[in-house]
């Protein structure tokens, strides 16, 4: 006769569940689906990260796995693609909510994840049994996210200079006149990031740094507004950049990250009219 | 040099009820109508007669109308120099191009075979029974577009925007809003939408050419039977079905195919990062 959930949870004491989390061990609910299972620890494994007995417990379904081998492989591309784009380090306002995500284990409960939800309801960063979970998509998209957050915080943070040839900041620049939390650090010399169209990119230069100034003239709400349209632009730039990371040759992504681009010149083009029918 | 041409007839006659001032000016083929920086509402109705008449709902709020050139602009009196909320029917000759820009405004646009163009910060926008080139532009408000001959620029940022009965070329966008194409008979569609759906219905035109694009959303397309199109889809996390018979002849890709649904003839573009794709069968024509 088979053990029952709750009955294997009420044996094995109330912070069985907390333990398995912390070391990584398969529940044995997980071991009915290995593959998820599998999945879920897989970044922890390739940062070396789990004890001895999950890791041999993963090695031995990646072994047998072709599937959740090819994922690894995938993940693997991604974060060495990732560590390729060079170090960003973002304005100081938006570090603590990067690190509410990069520690989701020491305190998931008491930290709000920020994410961006899709249309559909559905949070690009997702939380599962008081855990941190990010599918390999979203893992792709969390790691090209922070190269993204770190190089291209919006214009209404006031922090970011984008220079006429596309690059962000030139050199050390140093903190501004922002006070308190919203002070910016300084952001070290970083390359254009990869992906933004080179016709497009002295525009969006110029306008993103014309704007500026914008927020000073408009209304508090349509800055919200203005902010959370363009948060749905800058998704779709970071999802396709993920996308971009996982699969480099293909035409569509190539074509569908220019597109979010395009539209990110045609929205902020509106909202430099907007700024100016405000002033 | 501009000048005020023929300025309120303040026909302030109806005891404080209804129309409280009128302005009339005669206009000639090639005038343009303009009205900047508004908030309130506006409807534009097209009528046979060669004169453009201003008429407010709002008593005491009277325009004015300036001329420059071939250019004729609606203007209000604003003393302080700030924007003021209005509530007005504008007549305009049906040739006549009508050009309005406004940052909360609604604006209704009847019965036009003029290029309207209309670009409004927040605000809904209705254009219907039109002939001529249209373009809009929202930051927040719908696009509502309705038995429509001419093309169609229409783009809101945060909404929806639903086009019904459109025979001319299609160029619909949003960012975070569905685009409703229903009862389209065009032989140019593009449509895209970072956060949203697409759903369009009606025939494919041989020769014709047709692009869906969707980041995150679905794609939903309604065809009659006996459709015949060169098609070409696209997806990064997505799904394909498909009512219509479809065998795929060759992969681009492991994320992107191509196939000819009937005999072939129109040139359909279906790209959706994360969403389904769905091609069903419709009504005839």
């Amino acid at each position: 006769m088979t053990m029952g959930d709750s009955d294997e949870r009420v044996r094995r004491g109330p912070d069985a569940r907390d333990r398995d989390e912390r070391d990584g061990r398969l529940r044995p609910e997980e071991r009915h689906d290995p593959h998820a299972a599998v999945l879920e620890r897989l970044s922890d494994h390739l940062d070396g990260e789990l004890d001895e007995i999950s890791r041999a417990e993963v090695d031995a379904h990646l072994e047998a796995c072709p599937t959740c081998r090819a994922t690894r492989e995938d993940l693997r591309r991604v974060v060495s693609a990732a560590r390729g784009l060079g170090e960003r380090l973002p304005p100081r306002d938006l570090w603590p909510g990067i690190a509410a995500v990069l520690t989701p284990r020491s305190d998931a409960r008491q930290v709000p994840v920020p994410s961006v939800q899709t249309r559909r309801g559905e949070p690009a960063v997702r939380r599962l049994r008081g855990r941190l979970l990010l599918t390999v998509p979203q893992l792709a998209a969390a790691a090209v996210l922070l190269v993204v957050l770190a190089s291209s915080a919006t214009w209404w943070a006031g922090t970011r200079r984008v220079l006429p040839d596309g690059t962000y900041g030139s050199g050390a620049v140093e903190s501004g006149g922002a006070a308190g939390g919203g002070s910016p650090g300084p952001v070290r010399a970083a390359g254009r990031p990869a992906g933004i169209p080179e016709p497009m990119a002295e525009e969006l230069a110029a306008l993103e740094a014309a704007l500026d100034s914008g927020r000073t003239v408009l209304d508090p709400n349509t800055v919200l507004v203005l902010e959370r349209n363009l948060a749905v632009i800058e998704r779709a730039i970071a999802d396709s950049r993920a996308a971009l990371a996982l699969d480099p040759g293909s035409d569509f992504l190539e074509s569908h990250l220019e597109r979010a681009y395009e539209r990110k010149l045609e929205y902020l083009r509106d909202v430099s009219r907007i700024v100016a029918l405000a002033g | 040099m501009t000048a005020t041409m023929l300025l309120t007839l303040a026909v302030g006659m109806y005891g404080g009820r209804g129309p409280v001032a009128d302005t009339i000016v005669e206009m000639s083929r090639g005038d343009r109508v303009t009205l900047e920086n508004l908030s309130g509402a506006v409807e534009i109705e097209a009528w046979e007669r060669e004169t453009l008449e201003v008429r407010s709902r709002d008593r005491g709020n009277a325009f004015g109308v300036r001329r420059s050139g071939a250019d004729l602009r609606v203007v209000t009196p604003d003393r302080d120099g700030r924007r003021r909320r209005i509530d007005a029917v504008i007549r305009v000759p049906r040739w006549a191009e009508v050009a309005i820009e406004g940052v909360d405004l609604d604006v209704r646009v009847t019965g036009s075979a003029g290029a309207v163009r209309v670009r409004v910060v927040t605000g809904d926008v209705r254009v219907q029974e039109t002939a001529g080139e249209v373009r809009v532009r929202t930051v927040e408000g719908e696009i509502v577009a309705d038995r429509t001959a001419g093309a169609l620029f229409l783009s809101a940022q945060a909404d929806d925007v639903r086009v019904s009965d459109a025979a001319g070329a299609l160029d619909v966008r949003s960012g975070s809003g569905d685009l409703i194409l229903e009862r389209v008979e065009s032989a140019s569609v593009r449509a895209e939408t970072q956060d949203g759906d697409v759903r369009f219905s009606g025939p494919l035109t041989p020769g014709g050419s047709y692009g869906f694009f969707v980041h995150a959303g679905e794609v939903v397309l309604e065809l009659p039977d006996g459709t015949g199109a060169d098609v070409r889809v696209s997806t990064f996390d997505g799904e394909f079905m498909s009512e219509f018979p479809v065998v795929v002849p060759s992969f681009r890709s492991g994320r992107a195919f191509e196939f000819r649904l009937g005999g072939g003839g129109a040139a359909l573009t279906i790209e959706v990062f994360d969403g389904e794709i769905r091609l069903v069968r419709g009504a005839g024509p």
